[in-house]
């Protein structure tokens, strides 16, 4: 989202679809897992058909040359970083997935506990922040599950192409 | 083989189902000037709790804690 000071956020999306494609790469330099050539076509047709629908309107220009590399770069290191955790899940594939679930969550925890004493300006939670976090909690269980379950069972490359398509 | 890839599928789509209703739930927080920073505190307690209770109601242990995987499970 940082990126989105420098570029428009359509560049944004386009960089944000190449995603797939990345986590495929990705994929077949760290654990060797191929992807048939009607996965990678599918895919590269979804990414030219998204490119096309975002830069067919795209007329604003960034005055600065380094503000786009810089936006793009971000960008990149943002996508490169998700699609690891794609590759990372299938991986671990033979550990349980509720183990990994919890220990995902645990650090998921530490993290944002860290985050918030940083960088929170009132250290007071409010009744909907607590009941809205609720909600967020339990899909977020249920996502982070069905993530890790789903990357255990099928190639990182499809369930990436099932995400961002 | 085949079942596994369907079953496969059904908790991706499950997976793809949480997260939009998880991103409707940060924009309601956001159109009412909730604090992101208190929603992701709450969000990742309630998470690691229901976690918690998961995995002691399987009778498991946190054992990749302490395996070598610990790092990879971080980047998780």
């Amino acid at each position: 989202m940082y990126s989105l000071n420098y570029i428009p956020i359509g560049v944004l999306m386009v960089v944000q679809n190449l995603g797939p494609l990345i986590v495929a790469l990705v994929s077949y330099c760290v654990i060797r897992e191929k992807t048939s050539v009607a996965e990678l076509a599918n895919m590269a047709i979804c990414f030219a058909v998204i490119s096309f629908i975002v830069l067919i309107k795209q007329d604003d220009d960034p005055s600065n040359n380094w503000h786009l590399l810089l936006g793009i770069l971000l960008a990149f290191v943002s996508i490169l970083l998700f699609s690891g955790t794609y590759v990372i899940n299938r991986y671990l594939r033979d550990s349980h997935y509720i183990q990994l679930n919890a220990c995902n969550m645990f650090f998921s925890f530490v993290i944002s506990t860290i985050l918030y004493l940083i960088m929170s300006r009132d250290y007071y939670i409010y009744t909907p922040t607590v009941l809205l976090g609720i909600v967020y909690g339990a899909l977020g269980f249920t996502c982070g599950l069905c993530f890790i379950k789903a990357g255990q069972l099928q190639p990182a490359s499809r369930i990436a192409a099932l995400d961002f398509c | 083989m085949a079942k596994d890839n369907i079953i496969g599928l059904v908790y991706a789509i499950m997976a793809n189902i949480a997260f939009v209703a998880n991103s409707a739930v940060v924009h309601i927080a956001m159109t009412n000037q909730v604090d992101y920073l208190g929603l992701l505190l709450v969000g990742s307690l309630v998470k690691y709790l229901i976690a918690h209770a998961h995995l002691k109601y399987m009778n498991m242990q946190y054992e990749l804690s302490l395996s070598k995987n610990t790092g990879l499970v971080l980047l998780c």
